[in-house]
């Protein structure tokens, strides 16, 4: 017999947002009596219970697909022709990636093509911000909600509670969170953190995340030796969520200088945390952080770095930040969430029983 | 301070920005050099073939196993219907091959992924997780706390030539030692706490894991490297791959220093937590010898850390 809701995404993977994101709504929907399949284009090591794509039969009395790039399972719906709730969490335009990764550049490009099939497909939209509802009205879907990502925010420290570490050696911590890659713009934020650092000599800046395409990181470290701050400038790589967390606690201000995002869940962690949060204003990123953080509107490096420095050296500033963004994040804290995205499912899952 | 405008905040940090740019030549000058650096950087180094380490090796392969019938080939010069049917023979005729061909890799990059997943719960029942770096055991034991500066400067006195590695780095006290005597070194450390510690003190901590750096770095490039810390609450699979890949890394005449505490002297709950997890520095002698390396033991007056390796390679290494 055929569960009631199919969940779709292209891969389960460990520490990936959007995989992290249907298992939560795969428990919510569990706990709401319902039974729940994930299908997957490809089965990694831990997932054997789910299916593959290619066993799928389309039957389901709700099939949720989850889309942000070209996938094979995408391309299944639209050869089955199978109505679908369409959970969107925006698609990286491919002129980012052309000259560093031509190969994504094609996905993200096919990724696009199957949204506009997929549109006259989509029961309803569901999107992580307003920015991700809007290109989906735009598309002609009718029916979008907007429900956030799903995620288990890092235990937040109180803002009372946290430590000042800045000024303790005239630098301060600079964190950035996320993919290293050109949409992301980390090479922006290197060169603010050059200019940065005639200001503070001893600030440092950490990037956390995994490179792609990996010569995109080998760009930002020749561009931090270039510009003589690559003995400041850490490159932490892929960390465990207990290290994650000790960054965020560790550092004094997020920078995000990235030109595409559809949502941002590294600003609100940050927020959560009690971390100041400084941003360039693009996508959905003022729409995440609201009136919780700065949102600039030029990323020149001069610009940033000045945000970066104000933040940094105005511990008011810092104060009122931080007091913001821990009571903006409770906005996304998983039982709103939660709620809202069973708010979004509700009718469409419970019809007929 | 609730009354804080940020969009106020914003907006004098932007008019602070443009008149530094229109006041400040030098200013200026740094903002457009900063990004002449970048733009010539991008250019020159986004088309290299850079080998990703992480990356998924089977992914890659399916992206580039797949042919397009549908490149244009040309044609020649010639009567038209003749051009017309060599065309189309000529597309068909690639068409075929070009299928067999995506068919086969399909084939064959399925079968890989099959494997891949009974590997992957292989290394998952044998204690591993799901990316295979991190022992399942790490996380039990608590880090070992920062070496004494008996250690640091006994250590530190051993370090033969240069560049030196130190695994893990801590807070930089021995990568500081080190330095000081004039040899170039740096240190790999996962702890943020430990990375920005070294930081302050200027010193080349990096962050990242022990054993991924070491795989990453090249053959012979280490004079001595440094093996301390976290590789204390490391399994014994792993201190053996920790062996063979310092011993690829090592220069001809290179050195391994260990120092770590013994575990049979661990209280109690830590010895339980801790069971299989490090090797007293007897055994590190004798892992050492098994490859190739003419190693003993120096007594150290430190309470926790009694015994110090130091192995001196005396064979040349071979790929494991």
């Amino acid at each position: 017999m055929s569960p009631t809701v199919d969940l779709l995404i292209p891969q389960m993977a460990t520490g990936d947002a959007t995989s992290n994101h249907t298992r939560l709504i795969q428990q919510l929907l569990e706990e709401k009596g319902l039974e729940t399949r994930v299908v997957v284009e490809r089965k990694s090591r831990s997932d054997g219970s789910d299916l593959s794509v290619e066993k799928w039969k389309g039957d389901a009395r709700v099939s949720i697909l989850q889309h942000s790039i070209g996938s094979e399972v995408a391309q299944f719906v639209i050869r089955k022709k199978t109505p679908v709730v369409l959970n969107y969490h925006n698609i990286t335009p491919a002129s980012y990636f052309q000259s560093w990764q031509p190969e994504l550049a094609k996905s993200v490009e096919r990724g696009r093509q199957q949204l506009g099939q997929l549109a006259r497909l989509t029961r309803r939209g569901i999107a992580d911000s307003e920015f991700n509802a809007q290109e989906l009205r735009d598309l002609g879907i009718d029916d979008v909600v907007v429900a956030p990502v799903l995620w288990k925010l890092g235990s937040g420290v109180p803002p009372s509670e946290q430590g000042d570490s800045t000024d303790l050696d005239g630098g301060g911590t600079v964190l950035f969170v996320g993919r290293l890659a050109p949409n992301k713009c980390q090479h922006d934020l290197i060169a603010a953190f050059a200019v940065l650092s005639r200001f503070r000599p001893e600030a440092r800046l950490v990037l956390v995340g995994q490179a792609s395409p990996p010569q995109y990181l080998h760009s930002l470290k020749s561009l931090a030796r270039r510009l003589g701050v690559h003995s400041r400038v850490v490159f932490a790589g892929k960390v465990s969520d207990k290290n994650l967390l000790q960054w965020y606690q560790l550092s004094d201000v997020l920078a995000c200088t990235s030109e595409h995002e559809g949502f941002g869940v590294p600003l609100v962690e940050a927020m959560a945390n009690g971390l100041p949060v400084v941003a360039y204003d693009a996508a959905a990123v003022a729409e995440t952080v609201q009136d919780a953080g700065i949102v600039i509107r030029d990323k020149r490096p001069v610009t940033m770095a000045l945000a970066l420095h104000r933040v940094l050296s105005d511990g008011q500033l810092r104060q009122s930040l931080r007091d913001r963004g821990v009571k903006s994040a409770q906005r996304f804290d998983i039982s709103v969430t939660r709620e809202q995205m069973w708010i979004a499912l509700k009718d469409l899952v419970e019809v007929g029983d | 301070m609730s009354e804080l405008d940020l969009k106020q905040v914003s907006a004098e940090i932007e008019a602070d920005a443009d008149n530094r740019r229109r006041q400040d030549r030098e200013i200026a000058q740094l903002e457009h050099d900063i990004e002449q650096a970048w733009a010539d950087i991008a250019e020159s180094e986004s088309s290299l073939h850079v080998i990703d380490e992480d990356g998924d090796f089977l992914n890659q392969a399916a992206n580039l196993a797949s042919l397009d019938p549908h490149v244009p080939i040309g044609s020649r010069r010639g009567l038209r219907g003749v051009k017309w049917l060599v065309r189309k023979l000529s597309y068909w005729y690639a068409r075929f091959l070009t299928d067999q061909f995506n068919v086969f890799a399909g084939v064959l990059i399925r079968h890989l992924r099959n494997v891949e997943t009974r590997l992957g719960r292989l290394e998952g029942a044998a204690g591993y997780l799901g990316d295979g770096t991190v022992p399942a055991g790490f996380g039990v034991l608590d880090s070992p706390p920062e070496p004494s500066a008996e250690v640091v400067s006994h250590v530190a006195g051993l370090a033969g030539s240069g560049p030196c590695l130190v695994l893990s780095g801590g807070k930089g006290a021995i990568v500081e030692a080190i330095s000081q005597r004039g040899i170039s070194v740096h240190g790999v450390e996962q702890d943020p706490d430990r990375v920005l510690a070294g930081l302050r003190r200027r010193l080349d901590i990096r962050a990242g894991g022990v054993l991924p750096h070491l795989v990453g770095a090249e053959d012979g490039e280490f004079g001595t490297i440094v093996l301390t810390g976290f590789v204390e609450t490391l399994p014994l699979r792993d201190l053996v791959g920790m062996v063979n890949q310092a011993s690829l890394k090592l220069k001809k005449t290179g050195r391994i220093v260990v120092a770590v505490a013994d575990p049979a002297a661990r209280a109690r709950v830590d010895a339980e937590l801790g069971s299989g997890l490090g090797i007293s520095p007897v055994t590190w002698r004798h892992l050492l010898e098994q490859a190739g390396f003419d190693a003993s033991l120096e007594p150290c007056s430190d309470s926790r850390i009694t015994e110090i390796v130091v192995a001196q390679r005396t064979a040349p290494p071979s790929r494991p």
